[in-house]
């Protein structure tokens, strides 16, 4: 590993609920439409229909509704760039995708086919899409890309890990960009699961943070970094949005267990490390929070012991009460919208809210001055924690 | 490359369908035994006779005294981890848990789980909620961290049947940023399903045997098993004390690129891609290996392309290795393949023995290497190359070096 090779984010692609494009969502989060009063129920039926912006691609051959999301999102913002990549370009960059329910779809349809209608009846076509690897390997193959495919399925974190897991690869020289980040669907299980343990909102509303807020509402995303060394983003006259200075996760880290708060002080505390950073260096913080009961307790407990009375001047800016609880997307939304906050801060003030002490209502505020460092963390109601540190590139 | 940069082993584990252990399976391998049997499905699957790789009278129980209920493949990931930390001489707790890591591959997770779980939410039970940790493949690897109280970094990579592999490389560059200082690379897969039905419909699930190079394969043969390896770097291993038992020389990632299947036969660029960066990483030369572990899956495809591409980075010197797939006895383990073909490389580079193909009959004019057929070799072997190729195209390359002292 290269200490000094820096790595940074040299573009963005997002399908939300806002639409396609990572300027849909980030317009939207930084104008605040949606926060506590215009909170979507179901999301997924809201995402427009892929197929009719992906267009004609020779090499797209699936159907698959999530895998076109993410070759639509990926075609509309980075598109050109990865097709103007040579072939031995091609062989320097690699995939790396997180989620934590995305294959489960065709698993089960394939299984409920087999098993209630007989082996005869499944298509053997689909049987890729029910690897967790399907998704991953779509982009590699949409683009001839033969750098390394990775498929991380740790859990809710498991996009903020496959950002860290990019970031390391380009400091260790094993590539020379990455598209990075995460992707998850709702489907009938994680729904469950959201009613099963009470995390749902009854209301249909995220409310980050409000004394009022009743759970959270399951979206699908799909949210892609495109990670470069500092080296290749000036071959390919790209321009550095942010630098990715940090990156650590932890896991178990149960809202409810003793030992989640120290283990996820101690991430943030090597993430700062990494960057160089004092919590006084922070000026935004990109949390998980959901609108849960115990999940923003948890939060709200852990920015107070990360940044003490200090923690009144930075800006929290949630991204779930505008695209929903996203599972293993939800983390890259957040990173994303940190990029976009540091390297377009001249755009306008950011909305976010402004956390008090101990249990006081929250208040929405507008942050003017310009976002120079920000955090960002996948705390998820399976334990898993990710977080990592994105600052304004000064060459 | 300095001490702080090299990576050993110095531990391994294996829950195998020829044994477990790694002297069991060592002998098996030596014996040319096959672990495939006919599988018995709780689930009608329609087919009259299935055959595949089960780990027969493996009772998990016996490696922890509390035993949560946990998934099959689970199961396998957490024995193969205990046999491993107990091979390296590793107390658990570890007295730093936080310097010690794992990481696991898998291509299918717990499936048998996933797929008990969804009979009963289909059918209205267990609606409860009652395990906070339900159909998650991340479920293997914060298992085996809970278990043994492992704090370390913690992921779980599903790069289908070239997992294990991955795992090590993972692990690799984990110990040499210092993120850790021992890590657990696990891999571990149980039968499936749909799986075991995707292999079939797709005729890739041979009726009988496992014939890997054979003029006469009908495909693989699916299994299920959990592999494990504790790695260090160099510096750290000495100054424990610990026993090396190899180097991981290098390693290297690629995708093919190229569908599903990668069915193009002559489009090997993704393989050679992950092999350049193996051999760079291991500052070494083709003309240093001595033997292959192969992917060698029996399938008419993955056996034609691999020699194919063995030719083209071997050159001349393909001809001259020996180059041999122990799926012949194991069948296909899925993601914990490469994790079991990479205790086998260890296993050889030690006991100068290099494992046989088996079920190997009749050659196929395309596959011309010598793939040591039937009969286990004795040879002293210094550095092998590993590689595995998964369903998508995710190719993980490991080159393993004898331990010189």
């Amino acid at each position: 590993m290269d200490p000094g090779l820096r790595v940074v984010v040299t573009g963005a692609a997002a399908y939300t609920v806002c639409g396609l494009g990572k300027e849909a969502f980030w317009s939207r989060l930084r104008g605040g439409i949606g926060a506590n009063d215009d909170l979507q129920g179901e999301v997924s039926p809201r995402t427009p229909p892929p197929e009719t912006l992906l267009g004609h691609r020779r090499r797209i051959k699936t159907d698959h509704p999530l895998a076109m999301r993410l070759l639509a999102a990926i075609k509309h913002d980075l598109g050109q760039f990865l097709e103007e990549l040579t072939a031995e370009e091609r062989e320097h960059v690699g995939v790396a995708l997180g989620s934590a329910y995305a294959h489960l779809g065709s698993y089960f349809a394939y299984y409920q086919t087999g098993t209630e209608r007989g082996y005869q009846f499944v298509n053997p076509r689909h049987f890729p899409s029910t690897l967790p690897n399907f998704f991953a390997v779509e982009v590699n193959d949409a683009y001839s890309l033969w750098g390394s495919s990775t498929t991380i399925g740790s859990g809710l974190a498991a996009g903020l890990e496959a950002i860290g897991y990019a970031a390391a690869s380009i400091k260790q020289g094993q590539e020379t960009a990455m598209l990075a980040g995460g992707l998850d669907e709702v489907n009938d299980f994680n729904q469950h699961l959201l009613e099963a343990t009470r995390l749902r909102s009854a209301s249909g509303l995220v409310r980050p943070f409000a004394t009022d807020r009743d759970g959270t509402v399951p979206g699908e995303a799909v949210a892609v970094l495109l990670l470069q060394s500092e080296q290749s983003a000036r071959a390919s006259q790209r321009k550095p949005l942010a630098e990715v200075c940090g990156t650590a996760s932890a896991k178990r880290v149960f809202w409810d267990s003793p030992s989640a708060q120290r283990k996820a002080v101690e991430a943030i505390g090597c993430v700062l490390e990494s960057a160089g950073a004092k919590p006084s260096d922070i000026d935004a913080v990109f949390p998980s929070v959901s609108g849960t009961i115990q999940g923003d307790e948890f939060e709200r407990e852990l920015l107070w012991k990360v940044f003490g009375e200090r923690l009144e001047s930075v800006l929290v800016v949630p991204v779930k009460h505008i695209a929903g609880e996203c599972f293993a997307a939800s983390g890259p939304l957040q990173c994303l919208a940190a990029v976009c906050a540091v390297a377009f801060s001249s755009q306008g003030p950011l909305l976010g809210i402004r956390l008090a002490r101990n249990g006081a209502k929250p208040q929405w505020a507008e942050q003017i001055s310009p976002v120079s460092t920000a955090l960002v963390y996948s705390a998820g109601y399976d334990g898993t924690f990710s977080v990592l540190a994105v600052r304004r590139y000064a060459a | 490359m300095d001490e702080a940069e090299r990576i050993v082993i110095t531990g391994m584990g294996v829950v195998a369908p020829i044994g477990i252990g790694v002297e069991a399976f060592h002998r098996a391998l030596a014996d040319g035994k096959s672990g495939i049997s006919v599988i018995e499905f709780p689930w009608h699957t329609g087919y009259k006779v299935l055959k595949a790789g089960q780990v027969k009278d493996f009772d998990w129980r016996l490696f922890l005294p509390a035993s949560p209920k946990i998934g099959r493949a689970s199961q396998l990931a957490v024995a193969a981890s205990k046999l491993a930390l107990d091979d390296a001489g590793l107390d658990y707790p570890p007295r730093r848990p936080e310097r010690v890591g794992a990481i696991v591959g898998t291509a299918m997770g717990d499936a048998d789980e996933f797929e008990t779980s969804w009979q009963e939410f289909h059918n209205n039970i267990g609606r409860n909620g009652s395990s906070r940790q339900w159909m998650r493949l991340g479920n293997l690897s914060e298992r085996v961290a809970e278990i043994f109280d492992l704090e370390g970094p913690n992921h779980l990579v599903a790069t289908t049947c070239s997992a294990g592999n991955h795992a090590i490389a993972w692990s690799a560059e984990l110990l040499r940023s210092r993120a850790a200082d021992v890590m657990l690379a696990v891999a571990a897969d149980t039968i499936g399903f749909v799986d075991m039905l995707g292999f079939s419909r797709l005729l890739l699930q041979a009726p009988e045997r496992c014939q890997p190079f054979d003029l006469h394969r009908k495909g693989t043969i699916l299994s299920e098993g959990g592999a494990a390896m504790v790695l260090e770097t160099l510096a750290a291993a000495k100054r424990r004390g610990a026993n090396i038992l190899a180097e991981v020389a290098g390693c290297g990632l690629s995708c093919d690129a190229a569908g599903p299947f990668a069915s193009n036969l002559q489009n090997t660029r993704g393989m050679r891609v992950a092999a350049e960066r193996a051999f760079r990483s291991a500052q070494m030369s083709p003309d240093q290996i001595d033997h292959v572990s192969a992917h060698g899956s029996a399938t008419r495809l993955n056996d034609h392309k691999e020699t194919l591409f063995l030719k083209e980075v071997l050159g001349r010197r393909a001809y001259k290795v020996l180059i041999n797939s122990i799926k012949s006895m194991l069948g296909h383990t899925q993601g914990a393949a490469s994790m079991m073909e990479a205790i086998a490389c260890v296993l050889t580079l030690n006991r100068g023995l290099v494992y046989p193909t088996i079920n190997y009959e009749t050659p196929d004019p395309a596959c011309d290497l010598d793939y040591v057929p039937n009969q286990a070799r004795e040879q002293r072997v210094d550095a092998i190359l590993s590689d595995s190729f998964g369903v998508g195209g995710n190719n993980a390359l490991v080159i393993f070096r004898r331990w010189q002292g």
